[in-house]
Order: C-alpha cells, then structure tokens, then sequence
C-alpha cells in the first residue's frame, strides 16, 4: 500500500518535470504527459478501489439492505470519477467550456442513474401514509 | 503499463520538438508542421488506449 503510493508520488515529480521540459517548445505534449500520469496514478490505486467496494458490498449484505439501493451510489461515484478525470483533462487543455459541458453531462446523467432511489423513497413514504 | 508511458511520451515530445526546430531552420516549414502532427497523433494513440483501459476498469469496478 505505501508502496504504491511512494510510486505515484515519485512518478508525479518526474512526469512535472518532464512535463515543464517538454511544455516549453510543446505545450500538448505536456497536456498529455499530465493526461498519462492521471492514467496511471489511478489504474494503480484501482485495485484499492475494488477491495473498499466489496467491503460495502459486504457490510451490506450483512445489514440486510436492498441491494438495488447500493448498486446506484457505487455507480454513481464511478460516474464522478469519471466525469471529474474528463474535466480535469479538459481544463489542463484550457478548454473550460467543454469541461463545464462534460460536467453538466455527468450530472444529469447522475441524476438519471439517483431517480430509482427517489421513486423506492417516495413510494415507501405512500405505504406509510 | 508503467512509468515508461510517461518516459515514451517525453521523449516523443523532445524528440518532435528537436525535429521541428531543424526543419524549420532549413526552411520546410510544411514538413515540420507534419512531424509535429505525426508526433502528436502517435502520443494521442498511446494516451487514448490507455484512457480506455482505465475507463474500463472503473466501469467493471463500479458496476456500469
């Protein structure tokens, strides 16, 4: 665990590094050493990811709640995740306009995936009433 | 997948930049502009793929 992040931290100063060399004649190379870095500071912290989710998944399962109430959280956390390494991407471009428009995709798109929840409260409210 | 992306992607670029400084001082401005979108394309492919297998990883993990 620490290891990995010794490694991502020592993979970020090199690639700022390379990244200010490379910028100064060739300011998309930089954008893009910054784009692989993400990549690949993330895919390392992947697994990480997937041991915590089948914890929930786990704790869940004890707790005797619906699993189709935690299916839409997980997603929807990927969903940002996403969506932020999207915008993130798009503002180290300079392209801030395109970035607002990929977050304003990913929320509706949140939203879309968070109505189920809403409608199961709002139902159970009904039985209650 | 390892550091050696990051590596690839600097020496790409210092090695593109390098080039466009040569071609234009002899005066093809033209083919230096082609070296530099050469250099850029075969980067973006690197990158894309990799962009791919993360945004796979994180649909399989967070179930979508």
């Amino acid at each position: 665990m620490e290891t990995e992040l010794i490694r991502i931290a020592g993979i970020g100063i090199v690639g700022a590094v390379l990244a200010v060399v490379v910028s100064e004649k060739k300011p998309e190379m930089g954008m893009l050493i910054g784009l692989a870095f993400g990549v690949l500071a993330l895919t390392l912290v992947a697994g990480k990811v997937g041991a915590v989710i089948q914890l929930i998944n786990d704790s869940v399962g004890k707790a005797g709640i619906d699993a189709d109430l935690i299916v839409p959280i997980l997603k929807v956390t990927g969903m940002a995740y996403v969506t932020q390494f999207a915008v993130d991407a798009c503002k180290d471009a300079g392209q801030h306009s395109i970035a607002s428009k990929i977050e304003i995709a990913g929320k509706i798109m949140m939203l879309a995936v968070a109505v189920p929840i809403a409608t199961a409260l709002i139902k159970m409210v009904t039985t209650i009433l | 997948m390892d550091v050696d992306l990051i590596f690839k992607i600097a020496a790409i670029g210092i090695l593109v930049s390098i080039l466009n400084i040569v071609l234009n001082k002899s005066g093809r401005e033209e083919q230096a502009m082609m070296t530099t979108l050469a250099g850029l394309v075969v980067v973006l492919m690197l990158v894309v793929r990799e962009i791919a297998n993360l945004f796979d990883t994180v649909k399989a993990l967070f179930g979508f």
